[in-house]
């Protein structure tokens, strides 16, 4: 019988081990969509965090009641509420930004992560379980926008966050601002992170490898 | 209550529950927000008044501040012109009409909105003096499919509505040539004519109910 994985491993599991984008390949319409610039990235990823805390935690608390056969009915009532929340919000704070974005907020809806997570962890766990997988998850998916956009940002405007951080001769690859440069940065983010990844397992000793072994069957699932 | 009857609402009393709850939510978020929401959209479609009445050549590098619904629109090295805004309810349209410091009337902005193709799309319609030019089009608000249908916002297709006459109604073409050779022809967007086609409906909609009833100024129909 296997244990379930404690609120700390949960955490530190979402962050890296686990990373929803380069671990999973989960969360891919905002990653390559929102990640032209910083701001609109950060804001993705508040809005995607907050959806992914009250879902976790609600599904969590509910956990008990759940049918089988209607969990998924139950997962999908619970975010969409939380994301239309999370658009009004954006749409009376920071209304710019909301236009901005676009469509992008309210298909959180459909961001397999947020359903991943109730399904593997909240419906299953305790409530400072479910807190903390989606606090590491939250994390692993700023992270993730977080490089991508970086690239893609000072590489296509010479800026990071607006601000000037490339002299004025530096060549600006406006390709990367648009849809290929999100393409080709991720793909080579990702070539990166799986090549690091395999130098680290290739390392490791036998003991590690079988600490390894045992987290990874859900992480397989939840993929 | 026969026992089927029973045996769903011990299936559904979860679901029902919820969706009550989340329902009262979002009822309050709405109440709480949506006078702070309007408010943005608002002093957005407040700073969209000058290029739609003056056209965006006259006011791209323009600075734009509002104050008590009167708009000051400044340009580098020019003196500053101001444009007062009235509203109206015409027809079930919010209609602005904008007027300068010297009394004259400048142009009318018309709200319209209907169905695209992912949801709602609403627009503002700048008119000449007299009603009968298009002197621009703003898209407030769309969800269309990003990168497709979503291009309705870009400038270059807007632009294709400008100096349009209204006495003519407008149809989307997917030839080039034959959005050219014919007065109403509106060139759509690649890949995406029903969203073209929307935004042309609603153009021609709001104009068809809203010109006639115009209290256009004797004057201005020479201008």
């Amino acid at each position: 019988m296997t244990t379930s994985p404690t609120a700390l491993e949960r955490f530190l599991n979402g962050i890296l081990p686990e990373n929803p984008v380069y671990r999973q390949l989960l969360g891919m319409c905002p990653t390559l969509a929102v990640t032209a610039a910083m701001k609109p990235a950060l804001t993705m990823v508040a809005a995607t965090a907050f959806v992914l805390i009250c879902a976790n935690l609600v599904t969590s608390v509910i956990r008990s009641f759940l049918k089988p056969h209607l969990r998924i009915l139950v997962f999908t009532l619970t975010i969409a509420t939380f994301v239309t929340i999370a658009d009004r919000l954006l749409a009376a704070f920071a209304y710019p930004m909301s236009q901005q974005l676009g469509p992008y907020v309210p298909l959180i809806i459909v961001n397999c992560m947020i359903i991943c997570r109730c399904e593997v962890c909240a419906s299953k766990q305790g409530p400072l379980t479910a807190l903390a997988d989606a606090a590491g998850n939250s994390l692993g998916f700023l992270l993730a926008l977080g490089s991508v956009a970086t690239v893609r940002e000072i590489l296509g405007m010479g800026s990071w966050f607006g601000l000037p951080v490339l002299p004025e001769a530096f060549p600006r690859f406006v390709l990367m601002v648009m849809p290929p440069g999100a393409f080709l940065t991720l793909g080579v983010l990702l070539a990166a992170t799986t090549a690091f990844q395999q130098l680290r397992d290739r390392r490791r000793t036998p003991a590690e490898e079988a600490g390894a072994d045992s987290a990874s069957p859900e992480l397989e699932r939840a993929s | 209550m026969s026992t089927e009857r029973l045996s769903v609402l011990r299936e559904a009393w979860l679901i029902l529950v919820l969706a009550a709850g989340f329902g009262a939510a979002l009822a309050a978020v709405q109440t709480g927000l949506g006078e702070r929401i309007e408010a943005n959209k608002r002093a957005q479609t407040l700073s969209q008044v000058p290029a739609l009445v003056l056209g965006s050549e006259l006011t791209r590098d323009a600075t734009i501040a509002i104050r008590d619904g009167r708009i000051e629109v400044r340009r580098a090295g020019g003196e500053a012109q101001i444009l007062e805004v009235v509203e109206r309810q015409i027809a079930g349209h919010l209609v602005l009409e904008v007027r300068r410091s010297t009394d004259e009337l400048a142009g009318w902005v018309l709200w319209g909105a209907d169905q695209g193709y992912a949801d709602q799309i609403e627009l503002l319609v700048g008119l000449s003096p007299d009603g009968a030019v298009i002197r621009g089009l703003y898209v407030l608000s769309q969800k269309e499919t990003p990168a497709l249908g979503d291009g309705i916002t870009r400038e270059e297709f807007r632009q294709r509505f400008v100096g349009r006459r209204t006495d003519r109604r407008l149809q989307v073409t997917r030839v080039a040539e034959e959005a050219s050779a014919t007065d109403g022809g509106i060139l759509a967007l690649t890949a995406a004519t029903i969203s073209s086609r929307s935004v042309c409906d609603i153009v021609n909609r709001t104009v068809a109910e809203v010109k006639p009833r115009l209290p256009i100024e004797e004057d201005s129909r020479s201008r």
